[in-house]
């Protein structure tokens, strides 16, 4: 492979892959070049996520340029045809920004790709049990300790009564009438779309919300935050599985309120006729 | 995994440690993918090469609107965007369902290999980008968007019903058949859980892809054209993929 690392990718490399369907069928020079091309951009995304994994050392990430190739040749292969390798058009009618070369457009995509197949490769040789544990954290919060699983997802409150069940529901609703209360109008907005299944970039949600995407953007990630906040300072003895618990409660009563709230504001009524119209 | 009878039946403990089992497994995907996002892409692709010339006339979509009419059960590819999105990648949808006049409700399948909520669906198709279908971002959308898109294979019908009874009890709110639950992900319930973030991406790519949200450096990235390039447009004559110049009969 040595002469190979001298020479530069072309377009032509590229073209005469998509043309001959499979790099095996193409020139030594292109497989090689090709090839090397794969192994790189592997072993670079590979790396990176080396510390994620428990990946013993960063050789164990790397793989020989015919092997990374062929997991990037297959990953998004469909069907042994024309049409199952639709990717190979993908990557061909990518969309160039002005001053691209037609080798960055298309190498560019073929990065993006890589990242998938390194994921997938990740996921398969280093096993997600063998390096995390169902009570791992997993979610950040500005107050206290990472949430775990058992957090994300808490079960019934151990030894709870039908009485204490219909308890902590009427604090979760309290709560939530508290936790409105300091919820402004564009994170409402931010949680009435998502509660409606829209996205937040969507161009009706903007202009509703008066502010640009990422504005939007912080402001639904700041309820969210505000909410399990204001339910941790109100209640700094209970249990973590009682709040996670209440948490959960009151986020489902303020997702209840904040689309009653839309149905009264005239102006909200736009994103109910556009979550009609997604599936209808 | 081998489960349990106590697996199948909701809020119980065993019930919660089997959705806390699947969205462990799900947040790892998640970790993976996010590392990878972050990763700057002139960090991957420094490497040496040169322009040459630029890509010549090559074979397209156009064609195959007319050879493969669009109908329920089909596996398509979608125009790619230019946008800067970490989410981007090759988006397929599953036509489910013809949807009024002129429009299908169609559902993209997800990047990753588990289902993140109960509305995705693991269809047991082998390829990795059909494993899991995110019927939760199911569309309604017009038959001309679809047809410039690429058809890639078809699905067995049993796989279009399958899926739509899965939809539909999403639609209708209501829990999902016993024999269902294994292959659909763990509910959502805290507002700290990093699916959100997910669920915002997802549907952000697709309003992109279908055009409702414009994609940067429009409209050049609607008409694939730039100065440097002779990518040919879809109502224009084309050469058949990998023949190296013969004409395939429409």
């Amino acid at each position: 492979m040595g002469c190979v690392e001298n020479k530069m990718q072309t377009i032509e490399h590229w073209i005469e892959w998509k043309d001959k369907c499979a790099l095996g069928l193409c020139r030594e020079e292109t497989r090689g070049v090709l090839q090397e091309f794969a192994r790189t951009r592997f072993r670079r995304f590979a790396e990176v996520c080396g510390n994620t994994t428990n990946a013993r050392d960063s050789h164990s990430l790397a793989l020989g340029p015919s092997e990374a190739w062929h997991l990037f040749e297959t990953y998004f292969c469909l069907k042994n045809s024309r049409e199952g390798k639709s990717y190979k058009q993908w990557l061909f009618v990518r969309p160039r920004v002005d001053r691209d070369a037609d080798i960055d457009s298309v190498q560019g995509g073929a990065t993006l790709l890589m990242r998938d197949v390194v994921r997938e490769w990740l996921r398969r040789e280093y096993s997600p049990r063998r390096f995390s544990s169902l009570d791992a954290s997993e979610a950040t919060s500005a107050e206290g300790p990472a949430l775990g699983l058992a957090e994300l997802l808490p079960g019934t409150v151990g030894g709870t009564t039908e009485v204490e069940d219909r308890e902590l529901a009427s604090m979760a609703e309290s709560e939530a009438e508290g936790a409105m209360a300091s919820i402004d109008r564009r994170e409402r907005i931010a949680l009435l779309a998502n509660a409606m299944g829209l996205s937040l970039a969507h161009p009706a949600v903007i202009r509703l919300a008066d502010c640009s995407k990422s504005a939007l953007n912080n402001a639904f990630h700041s309820a969210l935050q505000g909410l399990h906040v204001h339910v941790r300072r109100r209640h700094p003895r209970e249990s973590p599985e009682v709040l996670a618990t209440l948490t959960c409660l009151t986020f489902e009563e303020v997702k209840r309120r904040i689309l009653a709230w839309g149905k009264l504001e005239k102006d909200c009524a736009q994103l109910s006729i556009l979550e009609e119209s997604q599936t209808s | 995994m081998k489960r349990s009878i106590l697996d199948e039946i909701p809020g119980s403990e065993s019930c919660r440690r089997t959705e806390r089992r699947k969205l462990s497994v799900w947040l790892e995907e998640w970790k993976l993918y996010k590392a990878l996002a972050a990763i700057p892409a002139e960090v991957v692709t420094s490497e040496s090469s040169k322009p040459g010339s630029s890509i010549p006339a090559e074979s397209d979509s156009g064609e195959r609107k007319e050879a493969m009419p669009l109908c329920v059960g089909q596996i398509r590819l979608l125009r790619p965007v230019r946008v800067d999105l970490p989410s981007l990648r090759p988006v397929y949808m599953f036509l489910l369902s013809p949807a009024g006049g002129d429009s299908f409700l169609v559902a993209p399948f997800s990047r990753f290999a588990n289902p993140a909520l109960p509305g995705e669906w693991r269809t047991g198709l082998r390829q990795f980008p059909l494993r899991v279908i995110s019927l939760w971002n199911a569309r309604s959308v017009k038959i001309d968007v679809l047809q410039a898109s690429w058809f890639c294979r078809s699905s067995p019908n049993q796989t279009v019903v399958r899926a739509l009874s899965v939809w539909r009890q999403i639609q209708d709110g209501v829990s999902p058949d016993d024999e269902r639950v294994g292959q659909l992900g763990p509910p959502l319930e805290h507002p700290l859980d990093p699916r959100h973030e997910y669920l915002q991406e997802e549907r952000e790519l697709l309003d992109v892809h279908l055009g409702v949200v414009a994609a940067e450096k429009t409209p050049s990235s609607l008409v694939y054209e730039t100065p440097q390039s002779t990518v040919r447009k879809a109502a224009e004559g084309r050469e058949e993929y990998g023949s190296g110049g013969g004409k395939k009969p429409l």
